[in-house]
């Protein structure tokens, strides 16, 4: 008995973890909004860090016209997309949120249409949303981990459309000109056309890319080029025009941040602890002799910064890297000392860092400062 | 001491001097976690995905590894209870505790009995169960976060991250959660709740008796109050564990079953030939344990109702081959 309890005690130490969201922050003229709790948003006045409002500000609120009903978002992982009038963001709960810019308060959570005219009938996230949305004429964009690409109106809430992209979507889709580029967790980057509200069709001329393995990173636009990384410890190097692999780089971990491209060279970190420096053209690394190698995974993305890399690991280590051959320029190790998933963000010419329980560091990216605390006030 | 049991004590002996060096937490990944989640996914991709078959196959191999460790458990309960008549004289007989140590050692030794010998399966149980509860946090720990912590825990293998994410869904349950309908950890109380009762042996000493009795409700109950709370995954293990054991006593060791006496309730007795006490399991018994003897009071049936044997009887089957053979060097 004694012995079987210490063996639960030690399982009970290390307890399923909650989900607590990584979502980039996103800085809107004077206001930042960010998620300094786990599934909840917040809008703080960038010069003086009080806050604004939070969302939800209790569990049970009322959106619209709807009736006040109790609400657990669990998580929010995706950047929130923000327009003159609100704010949207998907949640771990598996619904779309729009919240009044203003005041915080909830003006629609995504449904199903009830109009027999849109194309995507009855129908809604299933699952979770991880990855972040895009808005186009008014429609917003994003994939569900129930394997469907959904567009919803961004004025009412009603899906209009989805489509089966086959896997489940944990990244942001990449919007170029009325195409949407899709990466999923089986493996395969869809490109979808998003001209109209019908049924979303592929995109002509491209052929869907598939690789084995799950595709973590936000797509993004290198050139002509669309790149992507994931599970298959791969950076890959699409055709945007029809699905054919340019170049693959390895790394010796999963990618998962989301990359950063300046003139030839795209940045890319790596679960692995390291940053890969790509040539986009050829997919061959740009650093030579590197051995930058952090602690911890990193997770979040790089960030190009007042001419460094600035890349912060799981640790909450933050460096800066020199652009042309990745040495370490400053380090500023162990301060933090608090998990960080979320991609760094520029504010004022500083970066802002916010940690998987909310707080906020800011650090000068090339300076001798290190990284100090922001004080976030509520009212 | 067999070698079996000398095994055994090596590899816990191991573990513990890689605590000393490494600390706990790197050993426990290292040795036990890691394997595991790697392990498991293996599993999941062999059988097409589905992890919860993944867990069920996996639970049924260590058990089936395992077996050899089970055996001698059940050996040295067997014994031990037949011992116990020749113990309890030698607690009256015997005053000073160091002389009825001694005594007592002898008996041990007689009877082929190792106290120690239940001690390497129950680690090898709740080591798994512990880890078990880990690795489900990695594997479908229900969260991107949780991915980001396989990253580090995956060996190298396409094969392996061709699997990830793991579908979390198995019937009824969320693996990477508690089963909110409460249908698992029931099923968790009932099969430790059988187990128990099933592997218990007659005690006649009162005391012992009250202590065993309760600890027949106690387990189950602090299992089950944990499951609330535990991934549903590892309460798969725990019932498929459970299942096994019951299959383990009933066709590997030829244990009979008396399901009146599972049942809290006190039923009136069968007549003769006609209880499920009475059926006998048709076909040979089996050569893998021992057979126990009639009315040996080994049988979980007799529960103390019928007068033990005498210890050397009792003793012979599971170690008559040694004891024989004892007997002809002297």
């Amino acid at each position: 008995m004694p012995l079987f309890a210490l063996m639960l005690l030690a399982a009970a130490c290390g307890g399923i973890s909650k989900p607590q969201g990584y979502a980039e922050p996103q800085l809107d003229g004077d206001t930042l909004y960010v998620s300094i709790n786990a599934g909840k948003i917040a809008a703080v006045n960038a010069s003086d860090f009080s806050v604004i409002w939070e969302f939800p500000g209790d569990d049970k609120f009322a959106c619209g016209d709807a009736n006040e009903s109790g609400h657990d978002l669990r998580a929010i992982y995706g950047a929130p997309v923000i327009d003159d009038e609100r704010v949207y963001f998907g949640a771990y709960d598996g619904n779309v949120y729009a919240v009044n810019a203003e005041d915080g308060s909830c003006e629609w959570e995504s449904h199903k249409a009830t109009d027999s005219t849109v194309q995507c009938q009855d129908r809604e996230p299933d699952g979770p949303i991880v990855g972040g949305m895009v808005l186009l004429d008014g429609m917003l964009y994003f994939g569900s981990d129930d394997g469907q690409l959904y567009g919803i109106d961004a004025d009412t809430g009603a899906v209009h459309t989805c489509r089966d992209v086959e896997g489940a979507v944990w990244s942001t889709p990449l919007l170029v000109d009325k195409t949407l580029y899709v990466a999923t967790m089986k493996g395969a980057v869809w490109a979808v056309d998003a001209s109209d509200e019908g049924d979303p069709q592929p995109k002509p001329g491209f052929r869907t890319f598939r690789s084995n393995e799950g595709l973590l990173t936000d797509p993004i636009l290198a050139g002509d080029k669309i790149l992507v990384g994931g599970i298959g410890q791969k950076l890959y190097a699409i055709d945007a025009e029809n699905g054919e692999i340019a170049w693959e780089f390895a790394g010796s971990n999963w990618f998962w941040g989301r990359p950063v491209v300046e003139g030839d060279t795209a940045y890319a970190t790596n679960l692995d602890g390291k940053v890969y420096a790509v040539n986009i053209e050829t997919g061959a690394a740009a650093w030579t002799n590197n051995s930058f190698e952090a602690p911890e995974a990193i997770r979040a993305g790089a960030l190009l910064s007042d001419g460094v890399i600035v890349v912060v690991d799981r640790g909450g280590n933050i460096y800066s890297l020199d652009r042309d051959d990745g040495a370490v320029l400053k380090k500023s190790a162990s301060i933090i000392e608090k998990r960080v998933l979320a991609n760094p963000i520029e504010f004022d010419g500083d970066v802002l860092v916010l940690t998987e329980k909310g707080d906020l560091y800011r650090v000068e990216p090339a300076g001798d400062e290190p990284p100090k605390r922001v004080e976030v006030t509520k009212p | 001491m067999s070698p079996m049991t000398a095994l055994s004590f090596i590899v816990v002996l191991a573990f513990i001097t890689l605590i000393f060096v490494n600390g706990f937490s790197p050993t426990f990944n290292l040795l036990l976690i890691n394997p595991l989640i790697n392990a498991l996914i293996i599993l999941d991709r062999v059988v097409g995905g589905n992890f919860g078959l993944a867990i069920i196959l996996f639970t049924v191999l260590l058990r089936v590894a395992t077996l050899p460790l089970t055996m001698n458990q059940y050996r040295s309960m067997k014994n031990m209870q037949a011992a116990q008549p020749v113990i309890q004289e030698l607690q009256k007989k015997y005053k000073d505790p160091r002389r009825r140590q001694e005594e007592m050692t002898k008996v041990y030794r007689e009877f082929g009995i190792n106290p120690l010998g239940c001690l390497a399966p129950m680690l090898i149980q709740f080591g798994v169960f512990a880890a078990l509860y880990r690795a489900l946090a990695y594997t479908v720990g229900g969260n991107p976060e949780s991915l980001v912590g396989l990253s580090q825990r995956l060996y190298d293998w396409s094969f392996l991250r061709e699997g990830i994410p793991l579908d979390q869904q198995f019937l009824w349950l969320d693996l990477g959660k508690p089963d909110g309908t409460l249908i698992l950890p029931v099923l968790v109380f009932i099969t430790t709740y059988v187990q128990q009762k099933v592997s218990q042996t007659p005690n006649p000493n009162p005391q012992q008796a009250q202590q065993q009795q309760m600890m027949t409700w106690m387990m189950p109950l602090v299992i089950t109050s944990f499951m609330l709370n535990l991934a549903s995954g590892v309460g798969v293990y725990w019932v498929i564990s459970n299942l096994f054991s019951l299959f383990q006593s009933y066709y590997v060791y030829g244990r009979e079953f008396d399901w009146r006496k599972i049942l809290p309730i006190t039923l009136p007795p069968t007549e003769p030939g006609k209880g499920s006490a009475a059926r006998r399991r048709p076909g040979p018994a089996p050569s893998t344990g021992p057979a126990i003897p009639e009315g040996s009071g080994l049988d979980d049936e007799t529960n103390g109702e019928e007068p033990p044997a005498a210890p050397q009887d009792k003793a012979r089957t599971p170690h008559g081959k040694r004891r024989g053979k004892r007997k002809n060097r002297r």
